[in-house]
């Protein structure tokens, strides 16, 4: 064999089995985004349990010839499907599990006690939804405008959804509904989350008067007593699975997260799911996020615009609430601060926080925090119910 | 990712339907779990009343 003969065989080996051989430029901009991602998490803190693992799936699944995104398929030799394509598969293609058990985590997390202790904040919750529905039309207007980036109803109804600020709903509904573009909208769903600090305020500060926003609520909510806090989730898990039945993963595992919680004698279950299991569904769920965003499927110009769309649902929804809050604060006898509105998209507590400090920087006797939670958990609810709505539409289980 | 005709029709009966059925169940939710507070709240407010008397009587 001669010099150059052996020299070109092993750049062949190289160029097959080597990575940097194979690294072009979307798999470069997608790893420098997940390292984006990462840097966001730790620098700033901006949702770190979710953009974290998030940007390191998004650096695993596009540095070339790893196989990490290889999923199971019949026929297939062992050991060639990769652990991301096995999450991708049956955590979220196939099954579809991942989602429900974070909402049963986060049922066991969440107290109910705001809300059941001031019912009106369920309506500030659904308002708060109207931003899903601004966006799924405006997804479907895309189309007019540019005919080849237009997106589909189901495509519409995943794009909408983001609005609803739930990561386990947006992914759980476009998991089921539009599974291409999941990645994104989670991603979206999750970053927008992050940013309430940035997006919400500049909202309700358009939508209300200082005079509005320094409106004082007393700072104390009723009690609640124990057998209320364990009938809630019963009676609503029952009246709304038996509404929007296709809502039952969701709001179902919500609900039951939540029973386990208020019941008082599973304490070990409570524990165990609003720690270890919520804790390890968490790194495979965001994993296989950020695994689901291989460059290839990423690099296309309708991502920018399902971002732009899913911020255009969040601030929809923001202003939604908010001007739900102000209807709400001339109908009420007693004082009202329209701003709780905001706290309606399930931004869970971070909405709430947005609130409370604008109400104390409005007026410093002001201590909404409490009254924020009440809506701020029933736009879980409410997006829950979005979601389900939408599958139900489309999906027959 | 297929470009697909809209049925704008639908996509707005879509929209109505999602709006109201939220409204709906969000509603219900809340006179339910007033109806659920002004039941215990009542309890609650026997309850002492019935032990304040008690304590009445003994007194």
């Amino acid at each position: 064999m001669s010099w150059i003969a052996y020299h070109e065989g092993v750049l062949k080996i190289l160029g097959v089995q080597v990575g940097f051989g194979n690294l072009d430029l979307p798999h470069i901009i997608m790893i420098l985004v997940g390292l984006g991602f990462i840097t966001l998490a730790i620098l700033k803190e901006w949702e770190p349990y979710e953009l974290l693992p998030i940007g390191a799936g998004m650096i695993l699944a596009n540095l070339p010839l790893t196989g990490l995104t290889s999923q199971p398929e019949p026929g297939m030799q062992p050991g060639m499907a990769g652990v991301l394509g096995i999450i991708l598969k049956y955590g979220l293609y196939t099954w579809t599990i991942l989602p429900q058990f974070i909402f049963f985590g986060i049922g066991a997390l969440t107290d109910f006690s705001p809300l059941i202790a001031n019912p009106r904040a369920f309506l500030l919750g659904a308002a708060a939804q109207v931003g899903i529905y601004t966006s799924f039309l405006g997804a479907l207007a895309v189309g007019l405008i540019w005919p080849d980036w237009g997106f589909s109803l189901k495509e519409a109804c995943s794009i909408g959804i983001i609005g609803g600020a739930d990561g386990p709903t947006t992914i759980y509904t476009t998991g089921l509904l539009a599974p291409d573009i999941m990645g994104i909208t989670a991603t979206a769903a999750y970053s927008y989350m992050a940013m309430v600090a940035i997006i919400q305020p500049p909202i309700i500060k358009l939508l209300t008067s200082k005079a509005e926003r320094s409106t004082y609520m007393k700072p104390t909510l009723r009690p609640v007593s124990r057998p209320e806090r364990i009938l809630f989730p019963i009676v609503a898990m029952l009246l709304i699975i038996l509404i929007i039945p296709k809502s039952a993963p969701l709001v179902g595992f919500l609900l039951l997260g939540n029973l386990f919680r208020e019941s008082g004698v599973v304490e070990r279950l409570s524990n165990t799911a609003q720690n270890e299991l919520i804790n390890i569904i968490t790194i495979l769920l965001m994993l296989g996020i950020g695994a689901s965003m291989p460059a290839d499927r990423v690099m296309d110009p309708r991502t920018l615009l399902v971002l732009f769309l899913g911020l255009a649902a969040f601030c929809v929804g923001t202003g939604a609430g908010v001007i739900f809050g102000k209807i709400m604060s001339k109908l009420s006898k007693e004082p009202f601060n329209p701003m709780l509105g905001a706290a309606g998209v399930s931004a869970v507590p971070m909405s709430a926080r947005i609130v409370h400090h604008m109400g104390q920087k409005a007026n410093k006797r002001n201590f909404l925090l409490m009254h924020a939670m009440g809506p701020n958990v029933a736009g879980v609810i409410g997006s829950a119910v979005a979601g389900g709505y939408f599958l139900g539409l489309f999906i027959n289980f | 990712m297929q470009p697909t005709p809209v049925d704008w029709g639908e996509a707005f009966r879509i929209v109505g339907g999602g709006v109201l059925v939220v409204f709906l169940i969000m509603s219900l939710l809340a006179v339910a779990t007033t109806l659920m507070g002004k039941i215990f709240m009542a309890r609650e407010a026997r309850k002492k009343a019935a032990a304040i008397a008690q304590g009445e009587a003994k007194s």
